[in-house]
């Protein structure tokens, strides 16, 4: 039991700087973007770093739905489990 | 608990992939872990969540191949007990013809013959050893391949997706083991031969086991075989086909004195239950109480109960019954007759209860006959060894082995030959069929664990 605590601790940090880094690189991203740079390279960073946020912000929104559906179609199975947890922003 | 761990950690490996596409760093080798973490967790419990569904279709499949895990242990130990029996027989003959002076090149020849029967039976007892894994630890396999698949960043996935093969693989494949050494050995009249036995354990009426003695075999065509030894309560007696046809009467020879059992003018298929193969058959001696180093004790009509115990030079015995009966004590020449007493009263003319002398193939003895009263009696019996033999020579045995055996061949270099490619097949085909199922294995394997199938965009 004790491994599986240790591991739930985890998923609750992982998700709590998980938020925290998707505001950061999402601000970050557009402080690139945006920036009086004349490197377009430079500024297709800023662009990526804008997408792969949104795409982390979009997967952690989903992620609990998702969980929950196979859950619920693996009860129709015979497998019981707990419901995942659902790890909110303090 | 290890479903549990492992349920949690696919639900950790999404997060942390979510968190690994949150951080500011340029599109590069790490941020591509992202989108693998993420299909790698739905992955991970999809495969948590149908494993039961897995597990059940290869059974069907299993079945549908015409295996069958009771029938294929029970196939293993009849092996194991053939070929053991077989490596006792060629030992004592090897080492009987070693004493003859002429015999001894013989016994040369049966040395590798020995080695080949042990080779194969050890490659049966590896067999023997990974079926009973496969068999109790199925699930244990799985979960434990399953919670090494779900460790993120894909560390020990292929570990995982061995073990998860090797358990699935080998749960179908193994019970078809004979099949496929059936497949190898090219049939004969030889061959299926030496695949049927008889064997099992000898009990007297009230179900306690004989440790020792000898069995014989009355055939149809009057001819006896015997007196076959009994080891360590165990006997084993192969039959070709021509005694399978017939119908025959296990007697248990003893003391001069062939005692009737359970099996009399059965067929074999009767006794087995089916034609040919192994099989076990448990012999029940009829008026034997027990017998020890060539002594016996038996009683006329039967006691309500009755317990004997042999050992070094006394002989106890105790029974209950409703009516009078005579008890029988078979004494060969090679102990003497100290005290004798019953319900702890010494019996003054111990010659007074001598009632004949018999013989035992080389071995003779004494009958002493003790009327017991209605009730419960004790007999207590102290013997003194005279040195000499208390059971027949060995070379009694290796004929009657030798007389059983040639029921099955023509002449000794076809069974030579015969045995040689037996035992050889059966080592080769265990080798062979190891490895096949482990190169199965690791094709399952890569199909498991694998690079990602579902592919989650970016």
């Amino acid at each position: 039991m004790d491994v599986v605590t240790l591991i739930k601790d985890l998923i609750t940090k992982t998700v709590v700087v998980a938020w925290l880094l998707f505001l950061l690189s999402w601000l970050i991203g557009w402080a690139i973007k945006g920036s009086p740079m004349p490197i377009g390279r430079a500024r297709r960073i800023g662009q990526s770093l804008i997408e792969d946020a949104i795409w982390g912000a979009f997967w952690v929104a989903i992620g609990t739905s998702v969980f929950w559906l196979i859950i619920y179609v693996s009860a129709f199975l015979g497998n019981v489990y707990p419901a995942p947890p659902v790890p909110q922003i303090p | 608990m290890l479903a549990l761990v492992t349920y949690y950690l696919s639900i950790l490996t999404f997060y942390m992939g979510v968190l690994i596409y949150a951080l500011p760093v340029p599109h590069s080798g790490l941020k591509r872990w992202g989108p693998r973490l993420i299909s790698d967790a739905f992955y991970t419990m999809a495969l948590l969540f149908s494993a039961t569904i897995v597990v059940k279709f290869a059974e069907e499949i299993l079945g549908a191949l015409g295996g069958e895990w009771g029938a294929f242990l029970s196939y293993l130990k009849g092996v194991m007990m053939l070929r053991s029996g077989l490596a006792v027989v060629l030992g004592s003959a090897r080492w009987l013809l070693a004493r003859t002076g002429i015999g001894s090149g013989l016994a040369t020849i049966l040395s590798p013959l020995i080695s080949a029967t042990m080779a194969s039976l050890y490659a049966i007892i590896v067999m023997y050893a990974l079926a009973l894994l496969v068999r109790g630890g199925l699930w244990t396999l799985i979960t434990l391949g399953t919670t090494l698949i779900a460790v993120p960043f894909r560390i020990a996935r292929k570990a995982g997706a061995y073990l998860i093969a090797f358990a699935l693989v080998f749960h179908v494949g193994l019970p078809l083991y004979p099949y496929f050494t059936a497949l190898l050995l090219v049939p004969s009249r030889l061959a299926t031969s030496f695949q049927n036995a008889v064997y099992g354990n000898i009990v007297n009426e009230f179900g306690e086991r004989i440790h020792g003695g000898f069995l014989g075999l009355e055939l149809d065509d009057d001819k006896y075989v015997g007196p076959i030894p009994v080891d360590s309560g165990t006997f084993i007696i192969p039959y070709g086909d021509e005694v399978a046809k017939m119908r025959i009467t296990i007697v248990y020879d003893v003391c001069g004195r062939r005692f009737a059992t359970n099996v009399t003018r059965l067929s074999l298929s009767e006794i087995c239950g089916k034609a040919g193969g192994m099989c076990r058959v448990t012999v029940e001696v009829k008026e034997l109480l027990d017998y020890s180093n060539g002594i016996a004790i038996y009683s006329n009509p039967k006691p309500q109960h009755a317990s004997a115990m042999i050992s070094g030079q006394d002989v106890n015995v105790e029974l209950q019954s409703a009516e009078s009966l005579y008890m029988y004590l078979l004494i060969p020449n090679a102990y003497r007759v100290e005290a004798l007493f019953i319900d702890n009263l010494a019996v003054e003319d111990i010659d007074e209860l001598y009632n004949g002398s018999w013989r035992w193939y080389d071995v003779g003895g004494s009958t002493y006959v003790i009327p017991i009263q209605p009730g419960t009696h004790t007999v207590r019996v102290r013997l003194s060894t005279t040195g000499l033999a208390s059971e027949p020579d060995e070379s009694h045995a290796y004929e009657a082995l030798q007389n059983l055996i040639s029921y099955n061949l023509f002449d000794i270099q076809g069974f030579i030959e015969e045995a040689l490619r037996v035992f050889y097949v059966d080592l080769v085909s265990a080798v062979l069929y190891l490895s096949l199922l482990l190169t199965i294995t690791t094709g399952l394997a890569t199909l498991l664990g694998g690079s990602g199938k579902l592919r989650v965009t970016l």
